[in-house]
């Protein structure tokens, strides 16, 4: 009967993983099931040879870079599938039916921009609305969205999930860096202009960054959510 | 197929011609995976987690068309290799 990797072996691979900076789980199975079946293959032609022997030489086949290249090209995988998805998510707003929520969002921003009298209170009033849907997503709803795994274990999946959200954050301050144009533009006395033309852009895209901001937020951890709980239903808590 | 057994069978079935590294086969995978065109099951095989990759509706349809790509490309140049002269 050939020889097969051990518990202990395989426990050491995982630790070789380690080693190599790959710590994430989905990532590590991948790789030391590869490791086990070179290492068995190995074995299948010179059963003799020590363990660490045949690991020193299926490690020659990844090169010494090998570990490293593979991980970073699943991060920027894992970055595109996260913006596949939320461009499906984001078209559905620019289609028949939900075009008409978008819509509304705007002229009702339009509607405000054309009323206010000074402009800086509708940033006043984006600024708040954000921090309002910042509260309620810490108390009600991240904890929906939360994936807590078992044993803190560490999933690429769920963690360049957490990158892809601060650099959404972003689009948080887009408030304070409209406020500070207009400023500057006031300071120039240039003002607003009351045109429809130039004012409907604006107030598209800001119901637009919005839009973006609820999918980062609430859409995005959602999908992400099933998918990991399909794949590594015994690590979701 | 998982990882390991994909790059056995394409030496394989090629005799050797064609040899797939590891280096260039998992970013591949994790590629055709995040497009939807492969699904991913896991298995306990010999005390460790198997990935296995399926083949998607939307991965055999990608396989066709590309496969017609390819056939018309090799088709144009061996016109322009080859150019019946009037």
């Amino acid at each position: 009967m050939n020889r097969t990797i051990t518990q202990e072996e395989t426990d050491h691979l995982f630790k070789v993983c380690e080693n190599h900076d790959v710590s994430q789980y989905d990532l590590q199975i991948e790789l030391v099931d590869h490791l086990a079946s070179l290492i068995e293959q190995h074995w299948e032609e010179k059963p003799e040879d020590p363990f660490k022997y045949a690991l020193y030489k299926a490690l020659q086949k990844f090169g010494p870079s090998g570990f490293q290249q593979i991980k970073e090209q699943k991060q920027k995988e894992l970055v595109r599938k996260y913006h596949r998805t939320l461009w499906s998510y984001l078209l559905e707003f620019y289609r028949w039916p939900k075009m008409l929520l978008t819509l509304a969002l705007s002229f009702g921003t339009l509607l405000l921009l054309q009323n206010i009298s000074e402009i800086h209170w509708l940033f006043v009033f984006y600024a708040a609305l954000i921090c309002t849907g910042a509260v309620i997503y810490d108390v009600r709803h991240k904890a929906k969205n939360r994936i807590e795994t078992r044993n803190g274990t560490s999933f690429m999946l769920l963690n360049q999930l957490k990158q892809v959200q601060s650099s959404a954050m972003i689009l948080c301050n887009l408030p304070t860096v409209s406020y500070l144009i207009f400023t500057m533009l006031r300071s120039f006395d240039i003002s607003l202009p009351n045109n429809n033309l130039v004012l409907f852009p604006i107030a598209l895209l800001i119901t637009s960054s919005l839009i973006v901001l609820f999918g980062y937020f609430f859409y995005i951890p959602q999908k992400i959510k099933e998918h990991f709980i399909q794949q590594f239903p015994e690590f979701a808590k | 197929m998982y990882g390991y057994q994909i790059t056995r069978e394409v030496e394989k079935i090629t005799n050797g011609q064609l040899k797939v590294t590891e280096g260039a086969l998992y970013p591949t995978l994790h590629k055709l995976e995040a497009k939807g065109l492969l699904s991913v099951e896991m298995a306990k095989v010999n005390n460790r987690v198997r990935k296995y990759y399926f083949i998607t509706e939307k991965g055999k349809k990608e396989t066709a068309n590309l496969l017609n790509e390819m056939k018309s490309f090799i088709s144009n140049m061996e016109v322009l290799i080859n150019p019946k002269l009037a």
